[in-house]
């Protein structure tokens, strides 16, 4: 393209691209035209940024107090769907302690509490407070101490089988 | 009713002037906004003055309509764009830093506003017995349509072009903006200006004569 045909096609281009002037009532209404769309514009979109941080706080404490209320329901629903525990330990009793007694932790508990009298403990200010929920231990029969042994056990073994 | 900068000043204290505004402060107390700078109307626009929006929309709602009116050829389409640029301006504007003029910033709303607006509409096409609408400029009756005719076939050849080379020529060729401010205005460099520029010319040309 010449110098020529470029100065043409600018000149068409122009042309082309002409805008016709509009009434001088629209320039006049304008402005107007303007602010009322700002103000019909939704809500939203007018937001400040601290408004949008307090809505996105809010649903997200929303969904936090949702998903907090969910697991509730959910755990409280397991709880009460679950079978005794006693039952499931008769029904499903845990039939190998071998590997529990070659923990060395549960050795020292055991020889521990072999070797402590229940005077001594007391002494050493591992009483069971009267009215406390442990003291219950202390009025078990033997059948009863023995069931809960087997559920501690189970418990340190880490076997949470069949819904403890 | 105008807003004196005395009042401005005092707004802008309440709020909280950033050091950017003090000189607005310190500004002489008789001048009415509607005759103060883009940068001081903005700042009373951000201290919270609704009424300095007004200013703004008089003061370059002309040069923003031209814009949007050469991305759709008509009045209709035209005034609906100019009146979504300032509402998204009207959003915008209390983020506006001032890191570029108030009109080139404009212009880039009106640029992008206009390109979202003919992206997702489908081309219209004028129909070349459409009324021509050139000045007769004193010439013969034929001429005249002649050129409208040949004015409708390059709007629809421009309609054509890939975006970004649109809208380089339509700012190239409105009140002949350097490529320094068409380059700011679309966010690119002077090379991709000019090139585009090239190209716009290059891809009406071959559009022309077929």
């Amino acid at each position: 393209m010449n110098d020529q045909e470029h100065d043409d096609l600018i000149d068409r281009v122009a042309t082309a691209l002409d805008v016709p002037e509009p009434s001088p009532l629209f320039w006049d209404h304008f402005p107007g035209r303007v602010r009322a769309a700002v103000q019909a514009a939704p809500a939203g979109a007018r937001l400040g940024w601290w408004n949008r941080r307090a809505v996105l706080i809010a649903l997200s404490a929303s969904v936090a107090v949702a998903v907090a209320s969910w697991t509730y329901v959910r755990n409280t629903s397991d709880t009460n769907d679950a079978p005794p525990a006693v039952i499931v330990v008769n029904g499903a009793p845990v039939d190998d302690w071998s590997d529990l007694d070659a923990e060395s932790g549960w050795a020292i508990v055991t020889s521990v509490a072999e070797s402590a009298g229940v005077e001594g403990l007391r002494e050493a200010g591992f009483g069971v407070a009267p009215g406390g929920a442990d003291a219950a231990i202390e009025d078990l029969t033997d059948a009863e101490r023995a069931e809960l042994m087997l559920l501690l056990r189970a418990e340190m073994k880490g076997d949470d089988a069949g819904g403890l | 009713m105008p807003i004196k900068i005395a009042q401005l000043s005092r707004s802008l204290e309440w709020g909280g002037a950033t050091p950017g505004t003090a000189r607005v402060i310190d500004a002489p107390g008789s001048t009415d906004l509607a005759d103060a700078d883009d940068r001081v109307i903005v700042a009373a626009f951000q201290a919270g003055h609704e009424a300095a929006f007004d200013v703004i929309v008089g003061r370059h709602q002309r040069h923003v309509y031209q814009i949007c009116y050469r991305f759709v050829n008509n009045h209709e389409d035209a005034a609906d764009l100019a009146q979504d640029v300032f509402v998204r301006a009207y959003r915008g504007l209390r983020k506006f830093k001032g890191d570029a003029a108030l009109g080139t910033w404009l212009y880039r709303v009106a640029v992008n506003t206009s390109l979202n607006k003919v992206a997702i509409k489908r081309p219209v096409m004028e129909p070349l017995d459409a009324a021509p609408r050139v000045e007769t400029r004193g010439e013969h009756p034929d001429a005249a349509l002649m050129r409208g005719e040949d004015a409708v076939r390059v709007r629809n050849a421009i309609k054509r072009l890939p975006p970004r080379q649109r809208a380089t020529l339509v700012l190239r060729m409105y009140r002949e903006l350097p490529h320094e401010e068409i380059a700011a205005i679309l966010g690119s460099s002077v090379g991709a200006v000019k090139a585009n520029f090239f190209h716009a010319l290059a891809n009406l040309r071959k559009q022309l004569s077929k």
